[in-house]
């Protein structure tokens, strides 16, 4: 959703109407796995950091793939995190059960395809163009108004 | 002869003496005698003071009227009328300040553990299932 989030969150986000919820999809094995786990253990000491980590690792998309611990880490590190916080989050077994249940949720729900998005309910799928957000959301917050 | 042409002396002396002598004067504010009006206050027995005549104080002098100020212009004056309940009471104006509200835009959790960014208690929840590959 990066291309549209920025068009998204100013129209909709900043005003207040419209909150992001990121949900991992695990699609892709180990690499999404523990991207997912490292953005986790960043939004452990500040959830802001959580959505800096998630910036980073979009624009850096293809770095993922071979990604390692020391990767994860240096990112960690850039970003201004506590390294050993940092580590021992990413080392634990209940972090990552953590990842694993928002994706074993997220099957429960039906939904197996990235990215696919729910406002309220109204679930489209694929990378939309802006134009088409604005019209669920708009008939989304209509719906939502008294 | 010569004692009578002494005293017909004598005699014409006195005589020039007595009518050459006056001396004609100028009037004067001392030998004027002061004339009485016929307003004037009747003399009263009584031996007091005499009242000294004073004259009247000068009336004083109109102050002057100081120019009317410059009214502003679009200056708006209301009258208020005062409420038949309390006829004294004055009106106060009331401000009413409108706060803009504050939205809070925050980061956070989720009770699943997913991280949100937005207003918590925003009207619609955008879920976005995705990947970071």
């Amino acid at each position: 959703m990066l291309g549209t989030e920025p068009q998204v969150i100013e129209r909709y986000v900043e005003d207040g109407r419209v909150k992001i919820v990121f949900w991992p999809v695990l699609n892709h094995g180990n690499p999404s796995v523990y991207s997912t786990l490292a953005a986790h253990c960043a939004g452990a000491q500040d959830p802001a950091q959580f959505w800096q980590m998630h910036d980073v690792f979009f624009e850096n998309q293809n770095d993922l793939w071979s990604a390692t611990r020391d990767y994860f880490v240096q990112t960690a590190v850039s970003l201004g995190l506590d390294q050993a916080v940092f580590e021992t989050c990413y080392d634990s077994p209940d972090s990552l059960a953590g990842v694993m249940a928002l994706d074993s949720i997220r099957r429960d729900r039906g939904i197996f395809g990235q990215p696919t998005f729910d406002a309220n309910g109204l679930i489209f799928a694929g990378a939309l163009p802006f134009e088409q957000f604005a019209a669920a959301l708009d008939n989304q917050l209509a719906e939502a108004s008294p | 002869m010569k004692p009578t042409f002494l005293l017909v002396l004598l005699l014409a002396a006195l005589l020039l003496g007595a009518c050459g002598g006056q001396q004609i004067t100028e009037p004067t504010a001392e030998n004027i005698l002061p004339v009485v009006s016929e307003t004037a206050a009747p003399a009263t027995e009584t031996s007091g003071p005499v009242p000294v005549e004073t004259t009247p104080s000068r009336p004083p002098t109109p102050t002057e009227i100081p120019a009317p100020t410059a009214i502003e212009e679009n200056v708006e004056i209301t009258v208020v009328e005062p409420t038949a309940a309390d006829p004294t009471a004055t009106v106060e104006p009331t401000i009413e300040v409108i706060e803009p509200t504050a939205v809070p835009i925050i980061s956070g959790q989720t009770s699943e553990g997913a991280y949100f960014y937005g207003n918590p208690d925003a009207a619609v929840t955008l879920l976005d299932y995705s990947d970071f590959l």
